[in-house]
């Protein structure tokens, strides 16, 4: 039986309920969506008791296909003031599903300001003490999880950020070697500490083990999926290099945002590119590794870990977005010094991106000098310990923007921009202003489409965010990673077959598609509701000119405005 | 006409994929199109992600002139993450 489980935080009951047909068809964030659009009231306070929290596995999580487990976090948005739908890799969605849960749901807010981990094991969910787990940073989270609950356990918590609710604050999910992976934007982290937990673990108990409505069938089926992955020409270049293949490209067009969005291309990109992070790995060996999977099962393994000179671990993964935010952006032109930022966000629980964005303002204005990374660890350190400046920075780019008086603030719907500057990547800025995601790339990626649309001109940029909006819906509802995205576009009637096996239910293409649009619809329905309308990027982004092109975002607002999604 | 040319890792020269970019500095190039340089280098166009002059992503390589002094650069299929 596929469950979804209510844990009521009021009074601390947990409910299980069957999964029904309308329940059932969604997955990850088509799922997270609904019952966001459904049961939250839209003007309630993100952090109050009237905001819902909840974990859904993906539609093709447990099919086995090659990059389906990742775990979608749905909330009202602190950062945003928006629904919100966040995922990442990591082992806890399979361990979950195979225990027969698709979703959780976090309601209510407890009278106590006691920390809480859920427990998961097999069949019993238990709501267990987390008082000794306070301020402990995401890593020694995991340690002490696993000490108690098992090595294979999965995990996913919040760090202090999250603890202090603070709106820049991530969800941190454990993968199969150990690693943080992040489920990183629009501050989901705060609504899990202002819901009091901690964290929730799902115990690898394979005493319950749900069983597929067509095993033989899946079977069949996973394996035509997964040899559609091997055959993409992409895969190697994914497996070298990860996501940072793209930095020279993107630096090239310059639409990489370098020193606080200044400028569009970095003279040292020699020193952090994609090839330069594969090389030093490679070169210091030890733990280091390239080609590093971020869930079992996954054919693709874009993942790596970064050591440090006598070959000790870092971090895992160091990617394009974390490499621009960290770096180029902050005038940082050392792997080593990107890396050690990286680590402290992930232990503390902080998004990547938005502290990228958050530091550059701080340089921006003349707080720290470009560069500086002893500075930025002092600062990090402070969001940790809840100093004022380190709450302030913790509260994300826009509140940072507005306490040290720039109106240069690199945000889409108050989220900091992720790594596409919008003046020269144009179709990304029509997502950031346009999704109900906010200023988030994977929700309508422009840069696959850089040899059809050109990124620089004013044409066709809406369309191409229209449809590029609905592909990464599907992608999100299906669990599936953006990299394995080739063979769901190229066959999304084996897509159904898989998940009509896996659930017994009797989608086909046509409803994946359609259910991608009624998720889009229930978001832009919600944030009406909410209050979140605005359709305008900062004005710095329309009046300063991005060198070395010399542009500004002048998609014609009027055709942004009549942009329907649903 | 004399042009600049890198071809990065990861594209395919004579259908073998190249582990090392290679920088053209001073190319001579004697047509006109990316499409014939693209014949020329020997460069497997199904492999091609993004071709890039002066910084500008070339949208139809058959429909692209190159000009003196051009800086031309070739990748791989490549995603955004």
């Amino acid at each position: 039986m596929n469950q979804l489980i209510r844990v009521n935080l009021n009074d601390g009951s947990i409910i299980k309920e069957k999964m029904e047909n309308e329940y059932l068809r969604k997955g990850g964030r088509a799922l997270t969506s609904a019952i966001i659009n459904g049961e939250v009231e839209p003007q309630c306070d993100p952090l109050g008791e009237d905001n819902k929290l909840i974990f859904a596995a993906g539609l093709l999580t447990g099919t086995g296909v090659s990059s389906s487990a990742r775990l979608s976090a749905g909330a009202k948005s602190p950062l945003t003031g928006g629904i919100k739908e966040s995922n990442s890799g990591g082992i806890f969605s399979q361990i979950m599903v195979r225990s027969g849960i698709r979703a959780l749901v976090f309601e209510g807010l407890p009278a106590e300001e006691t920390l809480k981990v859920l427990v998961i094991d097999g069949n019993e969910l238990a709501l267990e003490d987390a008082s000794y787990l306070e301020n402990k940073s995401v890593f020694e989270t995991f340690q002490s999880l696993k000490e108690k609950y098992g090595e294979k356990a999965g995990i996913v918590c919040i760090g202090q950020a999250g603890e202090r609710k603070l709106p820049a604050a991530a969800i941190l999910s454990v993968d199969p070697f150990g690693h943080a992976r992040a489920m990183a934007r629009g501050g989901l982290g705060a609504v899990m500490g202002a819901k009091r937990i901690k964290a929730i673990v799902a115990r690898d108990n394979r005493d319950v083990q749900v069983e597929p409505a067509n095993a033989a069938k899946l079977k069949e089926l996973r394996k035509k999926f997964n040899q559609m992955v091997l055959e993409d020409p992409r895969l190697e270049s994914r497996k070298q290099y990860g996501t940072a293949a793209i930095m020279k490209a993107m630096n090239s067009l310059g639409a990489m945002p370098t020193r606080s969005f200044r400028q569009g291309s970095f003279e040292h990109i020699d020193n952090i590119s994609g090839e330069k992070l594969h090389d030093t790995i490679v070169e210091r060996k030890g733990k280091g590794k390239v080609s590093a999977p971020c869930m079992v099962g996954c054919l693709i393994s874009c993942g790596n870990v970064y050591p440090d000179t006598r070959g000790e671990a870092i971090v895992s993964t160091l990617q394009y977005e974390t490499i621009v935010l960290l770096g180029s952006n902050l005038g940082m032109d050392n792997l080593d010094d990107i890396a050690l930022l990286n680590k402290l966000c992930n232990d503390y629980g902080l998004d990547t991106i938005e502290t990228g964005c958050v530091l550059g303002i701080l340089m921006d204005v003349g707080m720290i000098e470009y560069g500086d990374v002893e500075k930025c660890v002092e600062i990090l350190k402070e969001v940790a310990s809840g100093t004022p400046l380190g709450r302030i920075v913790g509260s994300g780019a826009a509140v940072t923007a507005r306490v040290f008086g720039t109106i240069r603030v690199p945000v889409g719907r108050n989220q900091g921009l992720p790594a596409y500057d919008p003046r020269a990547l144009k179709g990304n800025g029509v997502t950031y202003i346009t999704s109900p995601m906010g200023g988030d790339h994977t929700a309508g990626n422009a840069f696959g489409a850089r040899d059809k649309v050109d990124p620089l001109g004013k044409e066709n940029q809406v369309e191409l965010s229209k449809g590029l909006q609905v592909d990464c819906a599907i992608v999100d509802l299906l669990g599936i990673c953006l990299f394995a995205r080739t063979p769901v576009a190229a066959d999304m009637g084996l897509v159904a077959d898989l998940i009509n096996n896996l659930l017994g239910l009797e989608l086909n293409k046509e409803s994946i598609y359609d259910l991608a649009r009624e998720t889009l619809r229930l978001e832009e329905e919600f944030n009406r509701k909410a209050g979140l309308t605005e359709r305008r990027l900062p004005e710095f982004f329309y009046k300063e000119k991005l060198p070395p092109h010399n542009t500004v975002f002048d998609v014609p607002q009027e055709e942004i405005d009549n942009l329907q999604l649903g | 006409m004399i042009i600049s040319v890198t071809i990065n890792r990861g594209v395919q020269v004579q259908e073998k994929a190249i582990n090392k970019e290679r920088k053209l500095e001073e190319f001579e190039f004697s047509g006109s199109l990316i499409s014939e340089l693209i014949d020329i280098l020997d460069l497997n166009s199904e492999n091609l992600g993004l071709i890039i002059v002066n910084g500008r992503s070339v949208i139809d390589p058959a429909a692209t002139i190159i000009k003196q002094d051009d800086y031309i650069e070739f990748y791989p299929l490549l995603m955004g993450g």
